[in-house]
């Protein structure tokens, strides 16, 4: 056992000098091992990979401004790289890091695709092709992977039932700017429409009880 | 490269091994869910990587521990614990718990700094995990789930069946049985004893903050200290103190002569103390049942000296700790979240105002202080255990924190911080030593270089 004479203290660790003063301790200089694993050199590779592309794209998307500022003819296309690579690290961050579960993550690919879609879109003039075809299309692709998804997790299909919601609110905003005479139509408003209404209705019919249960854990206040 | 690669196929090799194993495990029967506690709502709100809300509780054998029947102790003893067999789903006004049907988590050796971050949809969505390196046993357990008795009580059942396992025979025919002390109880507790409320208990005024230079990110610092339960008794009758009081008065004044160098401030330092309300309102639930208290400690002048600093600790902590105020404190929370206005709110604006209300109020303490208590294990297998520790994540506003536990006569405090600086520590173990306490360090090697 070692002890320091200033601190009044006995330390264990493998050590020659005191933790706290850094006085040489006395004793016989035995000790016992060390009880905690050595990890300080265990580096985080996959964090310092995403700050580090997060960081260049960034770098990359200033350096991309500042082309597109001094070589201006009329299409303000570093928007376009800027929402790119703001889709690029929402992606990794949400989908590469396992932080997240697989339905925030298509939940958040999906809302992130709409919103490049329009970012797109207004950095071409905003001729409205993101709202005419862009987002019912996402819509669509939503509704199939999570069509997919309750394939493959056929055991606990009922656990998409909220994403299914929110397909269905959007698909309903879609429907209801289609209404106003704002998008477009008739076909791709009613496809997105039905077809997210058609795969709700249907769960909440045909899951019965266990449908409801979910809604009811889901929505309890 | 040959290194690495027989590292990789041992890896596998284990997970195989494991898979082999428990090729038998059956998941319990049970399919139910269950609302998140008054305490437990605030977690997912305010949980990051820096400020994880978990805290651990080990116990070291005397003997090294045998990874696979460590696995199989978890995987017997796991479906009974209602509270543990979760995991965490998100609703649009509050998460809530389901029974968890995977397996249980994998047992790992530990290979990375305590208390950190859980990942909800890592883990086979567990909110614990279950870790050992050399002859002890880490649970870290996200507070989410439970308190340190909570954690307790699951860490003890783990513990015997493991060493069931390991010993055939030791209790008998006691093979997969649990203990009469062991609770299963999962009630909320603070719902079931609260009463409307209008008064805010909290504090929110600012308290002295620890601060400087930091350990490398991740880091977290470990200083375990060992000593005789009675020696500190002994101590604590010469100040005429309660153990709790007078750790956290010491824990006052360290702060107070190393941080404050002596001298007036105008923020008071305050000891948060968790306080364990199932001896006030007759509870056994294993779920979080707890308040804080704030240990005030207003720094009026310069120069105080340790029994005046413990004499206002004392007079801090008595005025608080009683059933009534206890009450109030909870029942405060509980009644927000029974406000019919607030419960309509969707879960990602409560989350919000959660995150900025903790903010606000986790400025008003300088540090934590939890105190596990003592203990107790039954006979058969006393031989056999060493040691507990606990221990608590840093937080916003707290840099550096620190739990207690005792068993077999021998109390172990335990500072974990993410400073580099360990002046208040050493004072804090130093002013042990004068008042006649044998102490003995030993850390988890942070801050040597």
């Amino acid at each position: 056992m070692n002890r320091c004479k200033r601190c009044g203290i006995d330390i264990n660790d493998e050590t020659s000098r005191c933790l706290f003063c850094g006085m040489v301790l006395s004793g016989d200089g035995s000790s016992t091992e060390n009880i905690y694993p050595d990890i300080r050199n265990k580096t985080r590779m996959l964090k310092r990979t995403i700050n580090i592309i997060t960081y260049f794209a960034v770098v990359l998307e200033i350096f991309l401004i500042v082309i597109n500022y001094y070589n201006y003819y009329g299409i303000k296309w570093s928007v376009i790289t800027g929402g790119a690579l703001f889709y690029l690290v929402l992606t990794l961050q949400y989908t590469v890091n396992k932080r997240n579960g697989h339905i925030v993550k298509i939940f958040v690919q999906m809302l992130g695709a709409m919103l490049l879609v329009v970012i797109i879109d207004f950095a071409l003039g905003f001729s409205g092709w993101s709202f005419n075809i862009g987002i019912p299309l996402i819509i669509l692709l939503m509704d199939a992977v999570i069509l997919m998804c309750m394939l493959i997790n056929y055991k606990n299909w009922q656990s998409y039932l909220l994403i299914q919601i929110f397909a269905l609110i959007s698909s309903i905003f879609h429907m209801g700017l289609y209404l106003a005479g704002c998008v477009n139509g008739p076909l791709l408003p009613w496809l997105s429409f039905g077809m997210s209404a058609f795969i709700f209705t249907s769960c909440l019919v045909i899951g019965g009880k266990k449908a409801e249960s979910e809604l009811k854990k889901r929505f309890y206040i | 490269m040959k290194k690495s690669n027989s590292k990789k196929a041992s890896a596998r090799q284990d997970r195989e091994d494991a898979k082999r194993l428990r090729a038998g495990y059956k998941s319990t029967k049970k399919n139910s869910w269950q609302k998140l506690d008054n305490t437990a709502n605030l977690f997912p709100a305010i949980a990051t990587h820096t400020m994880t809300n978990v805290y651990r509780i080990a116990v070291s054998l005397h003997e090294e521990i045998d990874k696979k029947l460590l696995q199989r102790a978890l995987d017997m003893v796991l479906p009974e614990f209602d509270t543990f067999n979760v995991h965490m789903r998100r609703g649009v006004f509050w998460y809530y718990f389901e029974t968890n049907h995977k397996m249980p988590p994998l047992v790992e050796e530990e290979s990375d700094y305590p208390c950190r971050y859980i990942e909800p949809y890592l883990n086979n969505n567990y909110l614990f995990r279950v870790t050992y390196y050399k002859n002890r046993i880490n649970l870290e357990v996200f507070h989410v789930l439970a308190d340190g008795m909570g954690g307790i009580n699951f860490l003890r059942e783990l513990t015997y069946q493991y060493l069931r396992l390991k010993h055939p025979g030791l209790c008998g025919n006691m093979d997969e049985g649990f203990s009469d002390v062991t609770s299963l109880n999962t009630e909320d507790s603070y719902l079931k004893n609260y009463k409307k409320s209008h008064a805010k208990g909290y504090k929110t005024a600012r308290a002295v903050e620890v601060k400087g230079e930091r350990l490398p990110a991740g880091e977290l610092g470990v200083i375990h200290g060992y000593m005789q339960l009675e020696e500190i008794k002994r101590a604590c009758k010469s100040f005429g103190a309660s153990i709790n009081e007078y750790l956290t008065g010491l824990m006052a004044f360290s702060i107070y002569s190393e941080y404050l160098h002596g001298q007036a401030s105008s923020k008071p330092v305050v000891v948060c103390v968790p306080v364990n309300l199932r001896p006030y309102f007759d509870s056994m639930t294993t779920r979080n049942f707890f308040v804080m208290v704030s240990a005030l400690f207003k720094t009026e002048k310069d120069d105080y000296i340790f029994e005046e600093v413990l004499a206002k600790i004392r007079e801090s902590l008595k005025g608080q700790i009683n059933k009534e105020h206890l009450e109030e404190l909870f029942s405060y929370n509980v009644s927000n979240q029974k406000n019919i206005l607030l419960r309509f709110v969707p879960f990602f604006i409560k989350k919000l105002a959660m995150k900025f209300v903790y903010r606000s109020s986790a400025k008003a303490g300088t540090t934590t202080l939890t105190n596990i208590g003592n203990i107790t294990i039954d006979d058969a297998y006393k031989d056999y255990i060493k040691d507990f520790y606990s221990m608590i994540s840093v937080s916003t506003g707290q840099n550096i924190k620190g739990a207690v536990v005792s068993y077999n006569g021998r109390l172990v405090f335990t500072f974990t911080s993410t400073l580099a600086d360990v002046s208040i520590q050493r004072r804090f173990f130093s002013l042990l030593s004068e008042h006649g306490v044998n102490v003995t360090i030993e850390s988890n090697g942070v801050y040597y270089e």
